[in-house]
């Protein structure tokens, strides 16, 4: 992982930890659970659960919102020394979800009392850094094959 | 079985159940992966979330897998999952404006504002069957993937405005030219949710709109074509003012923090229709829209879904479209009922016999008295 960490909002944070890579997520809640502090703290409150959310869509011409499908997610929500931590992905992965929730709540400890945790902040930082700059690859790489389909037709008069 | 009218059959049933699965598993080939149904297939599997009304590719993947390739089957299988599944949430509404398109064509309009851009698409030429061998294929695709690793190492043109990828709407031009029907509604009314209550005629724009985006590909095709060409006699022009294919995304509420966060994109269609109105008691100097969204990328479905929902609103109820648009379009339920069929119906059947040598009898008692 490259990318420089980055100061973000847990708002923020929650919507990198539900696009972030599934094998780099578990390999850091992993290094986080051989932490003792961690390990024997941790409580899982609500296991990862696989469940939908209803789209909801507001459409252009009368303004009127309707459903348009439900979307498959899982979540999960663990406690580490008295601090929440939540995560919600799409899709059914529930060892992935876990693991967003556990990086949640190691985000929320506070340092100062768990000196330990200083490394696992910024890797989940820079885990965070190294989304964004993903999507935007992402982003980049697909704008740059389909903007050589912009055409301009000629009107036969 | 449990099936009323017929018992029994327990063994061959089981035998039968068993044929289509031995069968399934062991076919002499290879394995299929959902990642290849997915990156091979992905118009069936578009289609296939969309009847079900559930966006999950890899699951999807499993259904047509395990339907052995029957999309309706695999919509049955889709549901019938989504049935055991808790409801999380209702998402946040997300605008139609914030769509992010890979696909954008204004076929009304040479010039609309932003890009028209083609996308992925054979729409503009031939398709012939590619009789090519295994292996030259197989070669085309290394090849290919090879320039991509090439182009992947050149540098990417920086994207991209916003105005490129959430062009404005040709509708936007036609309000700033006073040529549509403004039928924006400041009350915002609660949408029906169509998986917790059939929506039944007369029902609101929102059930229609809710009911098509999950309607059969081919029903709703077909019922744009008997609207627009067939017995209903609504020959008129068509003209589509959007066609956009690209990502939409997904908005809940943290539970913790009560702020709204995005969660990931789907993939969706949209198409506007522009309706040209000419009846005597409509605005003839102006256009008025139709709308449709699906998920994934189906064409056909948002165009048909947009004319039906135009469709629909100026027929006010006048003839049956509404409900045939919400009673005979969800391809489970008709494929349901025409499977079915197949079931035993001896009892049906004997009582239908038996009627009709009681009908005889009487007309041979008739005529020998």
């Amino acid at each position: 992982m490259s990318a420089q960490p980055i100061a973000i909002s847990r708002d923020r944070r929650a919507e990198l930890l539900a696009a972030a890579q599934p094998e780099a997520i578990q390999q850091l809640a992993s290094r986080a659970l051989e932490l003792s502090s961690v390990s024997d703290s941790l409580v899982v409150t609500k296991a990862p659960e696989t469940g939908l959310i209803m789209m909801q869509v507001r459409e252009p011409v009368c303004k009127e919102r309707f459903y348009l499908a439900e979307v498959v997610a899982t979540r999960a929500e663990v406690l580490l020394h008295d601090q929440t931590g939540w995560a919600i992905r799409m899709g059914t992965d529930r060892p992935t979800a876990l693991g967003a929730a556990i990086l949640d709540a190691i985000c929320e400890v506070p340092t100062d009392e768990f000196v330990e945790y200083v490394e696992l902040h910024r890797s989940i930082a820079e885990l965070c850094a190294q989304t964004i700059d993903d999507q935007a690859e992402a982003k980049a790489a697909e704008w740059n094959e389909i903007s050589k389909t912009i055409v301009n037709f000629e009107a036969l008069e | 079985m449990g099936y009323s009218g017929a018992r029994g059959g327990i063994d061959a049933i089981e035998a039968a159940e068993k044929l289509v699965r031995r069968k399934r598993l062991n076919a002499d080939c290879e394995w299929v992966s959902p990642q290849q149904i997915v990156g091979r297939f992905r118009l069936a599997v578009d289609r296939v979330m969309g009847e079900a009304g559930i966006w999950d590719e890899e699951l999807t993947a499993i259904a047509i897998r395990q339907a052995e390739g029957d999309l309706i089957e695999a919509v049955h299988l889709l549901r019938s999952y989504k049935s055991t599944l808790p409801r999380f949430a209702y998402s946040k509404p997300t605008d139609a404006d914030e769509l992010q398109v890979v696909r954008r064509i204004v076929p009304a309009f040479r010039n609309p504002p932003g890009p028209q851009l083609l996308g992925r698409t054979t729409d503009y030429t031939g398709r012939l069957l590619e009789l090519t061998s295994e292996q030259a294929g197989q070669e085309e695709s290394m090849l290919l993937a090879s320039l991509a690793l090439t182009d992947d190492q050149e540098s990417l043109e920086p994207t991209t405005s916003d105005e490129d990828t959430q062009p404005r709407r040709l509708l936007e031009t036609l309000r700033e030219m006073d040529l549509l029907v403004d039928r924006r509604r400041e009350d915002d009314p609660e949408p029906f949710d169509i998986t917790r209550t059939p929506a039944r005629p007369p029902a609101s724009r929102s059930a229609r709109l809710s009911s098509m985006a999950r309607a059969e590909t081919g029903a709703l095709v077909n019922q744009w074509y008997r609207n627009i060409l067939g017995p209903d006699g609504y020959l008129h022009e068509v003209t589509l003012g959007e066609v956009r294919h690209g990502y939409l995304a997904l908005r809940i509420e943290h539970p913790l923090t009560g702020n709204t966060i995005s969660i990931g994109t789907v993939r969706v269609t949209e198409v506007e229709a522009i309706e040209d109105l000419n009846g005597i008691d409509e605005q003839r100097d102006r256009f008025d829209i139709g709308y449709g969204l699906c998920l994934g990328h189906n064409e056909k479905k948002a165009i048909a879904m947009a004319n039906l929902d135009i469709a629909c609103h100026r027929d006010a109820g006048r003839s049956q479209l509404e409900q045939s648009l919400l009673l005979t379009t969800d391809g489970l339920e008709s494929s349901g009922f025409l499977e079915h069929l197949k079931l035993p119906h001896y009892v049906t059947f004997r009582s239908m016999v038996e009627r009709k040598i009681a009908v005889r009898e009487s007309k041979n008692r008739e005529r020998s008295s």
